[in-house]
């Protein structure tokens, strides 16, 4: 047998017949399934992250192929599907990290912000919400800890998972970065309770 | 920066994610948020983040799982074709080398006969007549041998450099 057929090709609809050769973990309408739970949230979590839709966009197609290309992908029956999200989202922080690196070779905490936003539709269209601003004068890592904390509603030990940090250290990162944008959103409301 | 942690901010974000506070939480935890800097800046920020991811799902425009599912189909196929392209890759270096080292090893050792060759060649520029007569005269001792040596050497180059090439089309 020539050696070409046994790769599955998708423009002939042999790739469902192959779908365990792409995606051992899932198949086609599985697939479909979890995407359709899945997409808004992660979509969200990266728009929120890199305050940039258009990469959100990028980042969010990159992860789900990289997730369907993963041998050791969790499976929706064996794993659950919070295990395959987790996956998931781990998948999309990595990628987020790999783009703020991409530019210079530095660690993405010493990242000036203007870095993260600029050319930013989002942040300049939600510039007006409540939220909005006040994210974009936190870290890129502040933002992530706290999507996936109060957002998504992860513990910590899932947050660990998520952006490979130790479980231990979430606590005070997340109870720091809580404090900082809390602090934020004080100042924000202040000129507005003093007009009223 | 203190780290203080509270026993009501496990309840506290009990509530907020299941969109019961405030108008559905004990009054005393209210009251208790209220004096609370560590749960007033629970409460202040994961309301915040409520509202924020409510209207960022609803922006959100995912493009189809069909579409996701055909190009990872073809990146599957294409690294399970990178796979079986490793070891084609590494025969076509191996034939290379096995072709190259026979001929740098025959120059070297032919090399002497082959710079008398070439001084016998200059001296019979002068003449057509006495350059046929020398080439046949003063060719070295066992060069015809290693003439061919070359020959099957370029032959077997020129065929593994097909295949190489036959694979490489194949490939595009």
């Amino acid at each position: 047998m020539p050696w070409d057929l046994a790769l599955p090709n998708p423009l002939t609809g042999e790739a469902d017949a192959n779908a365990q050769h792409t995606a051992a973990h899932m198949d086609n309408s599985a697939f479909a399934a979890f995407y359709e739970r899945s997409a808004r949230p992660l979509w969200a979590y990266l728009v929120r992250a890199s305050c940039d839709a258009a990469l959100a966009d990028d980042l969010m197609q990159e992860s789900y192929v990289r997730f369907l290309c993963a041998e050791r992908a969790p499976s929706l029956n064996d794993d659950g599907e919070v295990a395959a999200r987790l996956y998931l989202f781990r998948i999309a922080t990595n990628l987020l990290h790999d783009h703020w690196r991409r530019p210079r070779a530095a660690s993405i905490d010493e990242l000036p912000e203007e870095l993260f936003t600029a050319n930013s539709t989002t942040a300049q269209t939600e510039a007006q919400a409540e939220l909005g601003p006040a994210l974009l004068s936190m870290k890129p890592r502040e933002r992530q800890l706290l999507w996936l904390a109060h957002a998504e509603g992860y513990s910590h030990r899932e947050i660990a998972q998520v952006t490979g940090l130790a479980s231990a250290s979430i606590r005070l990162l997340l109870f720091r970065a809580r404090r900082k944008l809390a602090s934020i959103l004080r100042k924000q409301q202040q000129p507005a309770g003093g007009s009223q | 920066m203190t780290f203080v942690s509270c026993s009501c901010e496990k309840d506290i974000r009990e509530l907020i994610e299941n969109g019961q506070w405030p108008l559905a939480a004990p009054p005393e935890l209210k009251s208790h948020a209220a004096q609370c800097r560590t749960c007033a800046d629970l409460v202040l920020v994961a309301t915040a983040f409520q509202r924020a991811r409510t209207t960022t799902l609803a922006a959100a425009k995912p493009s189809t799982a069909g579409a996701i599912w055909w190009r990872a189909q073809l990146r599957s196929r294409q690294q399970a074709f990178e796979r079986i392209q490793r070891p084609l890759i590494g025969a076509q270096v191996f034939a290379l080398v096995a072709v190259l080292v026979p001929i740098v090893a025959f120059i070297a050792f032919e090399s002497r006969n082959l710079v008398a060759w070439f001084n016998s060649l200059g001296k019979l520029s002068q003449s057509a007549q006495a350059h046929a007569g020398g080439l046949s005269s003063s060719a070295p001792p066992g060069s015809a041998g290693g003439l061919i040596f070359v020959l099957v050497a370029a032959a077997m180059f020129a065929l593994v450099a097909g295949v190489a090439l036959y694979f490489d089309a194949e490939r595009k």
